[in-house]
């Protein structure tokens, strides 16, 4: 796996020789269309990751995770991984941090563990990716595009605590 | 106050990390788009996404890396590359999202990865006896999710016609 992305660059600078492109003014031509990428990117990230931080360190996220303890648990989520799922489509280390914690204190291979790390893997950030990707282009209007990623990660937490049922306990 | 400040404090902090690695990306996919690999790449994907995608045109190329790089697991390469195709989808949308940008950002969200490297990460740093054990049933149900987000969108474009 860890060889992968080597080998990719070189081959792809080989190819490059042997279509007589000059790989390295390739390279620096393609670099430096990421500052204007960048610098669109960096004030839609400020204004997302503001909302973010002031929802999870508010406490709003704990008051939403106390209210969800027995929905969650009545629908067949262990009530120990709400925090993590309602941290999850917001940011990644975040809910990597969190999915940290739940192993240390309950064990990585628990059920509790393997719920939290499959749900994590089969879900994204998605409240954060569509409102970066949106704000950066200047869409306004998302139309469905939210309810079809909330319904899909939804679908992924399910069938993630499904499969580990099936497969692994 | 504090706490917005330390949010936008981060996005410095995330954008000037994520800097290298897309001048290193974007510049390498600049060497892949001269030899025309890029275009090679699109045109293998074309057909599948056409069925999903109808108005794809010339985001076929970013679109396609965008979801090779984030299904083998290279998700700070799978940023600029969706950020440029959504650049190119978006061109002519006015502000509203087109079908095909919300075809793009479900299946862009709904995760299907060979390995979930940073899952497999932290369960190796917390003792896990088989940190891998997670790969099948967390592919299994990101498939099942995307084939969700695909099919809400179709229900989604069927009822907006």
């Amino acid at each position: 796996m860890t060889l992968i992305v080597p080998f990719f660059v070189l081959s792809l600078i080989l190819c490059a020789l042997i279509r007589h492109i000059d790989p390295f003014d390739a390279f620096v031509e393609g670099a430096a269309a990421a500052f204007p990428m960048l610098r669109k990117l960096l004030p839609n990230m400020a204004a997302i990751l503001a909302c973010i931080t002031l929802f999870s360190g508010s406490g709003m996220l704990d008051r939403l995770t106390a209210f969800f303890y027995s929905p969650a648990k009545f629908v067949g989520i262990p009530p120990e991984i709400v925090h993590l799922l309602l941290m999850r489509p917001l940011s990644g280390s975040g809910s990597l941090s969190i999915l940290s914690d739940i192993l240390l204190r309950y064990g990585a291979d628990s059920y509790i563990g393997l719920c939290s790390s499959v749900c994590v893997g089969s879900t994204e950030t998605i409240l954060y990716v569509i409102p970066l990707y949106c704000s950066t282009n200047g869409i306004k209007q998302t139309r469905y595009a939210l309810v079809a990623a909330i319904f899909s990660g939804l679908v992924g937490i399910f069938t993630g605590i499904f499969f580990v049922r099936l497969l692994l306990i | 106050m504090l706490l917005l400040v330390s949010g936008a404090d981060s996005s410095i902090k995330l954008c000037l990390s994520l800097s290298g690695s897309y001048l290193l990306w974007m510049g390498l996919f600049n060497i892949a788009a001269k030899t025309g690999l890029v275009e090679k790449l699109a045109s293998l994907m074309r057909r599948p996404l056409r069925l999903l995608m109808p108005g794809i045109g010339e985001a076929a190329g970013p679109v396609s890396l965008n979801l090779s790089a984030n299904f083998l697991g290279l998700g700070n390469a799978a940023t600029p590359f969706g950020l440029e195709a959504m650049r190119i989808l978006s061109k002519d949308s006015h502000g509203t999202a087109s079908r095909e940008i919300c075809m793009f950002l479900a299946l862009n969200t709904s995760a299907v990865e060979l390995l979930p490297t940073g899952v497999i990460a932290v369960r190796t740093a917390c003792g896990s006896t088989d940190p891998y054990l997670i790969v099948l049933p967390t592919f299994l149900s990101s498939i099942i999710s995307a084939f969700c987000a695909v099919l809400v969108c179709k229900i989604f474009e069927g009822m907006k016609r």
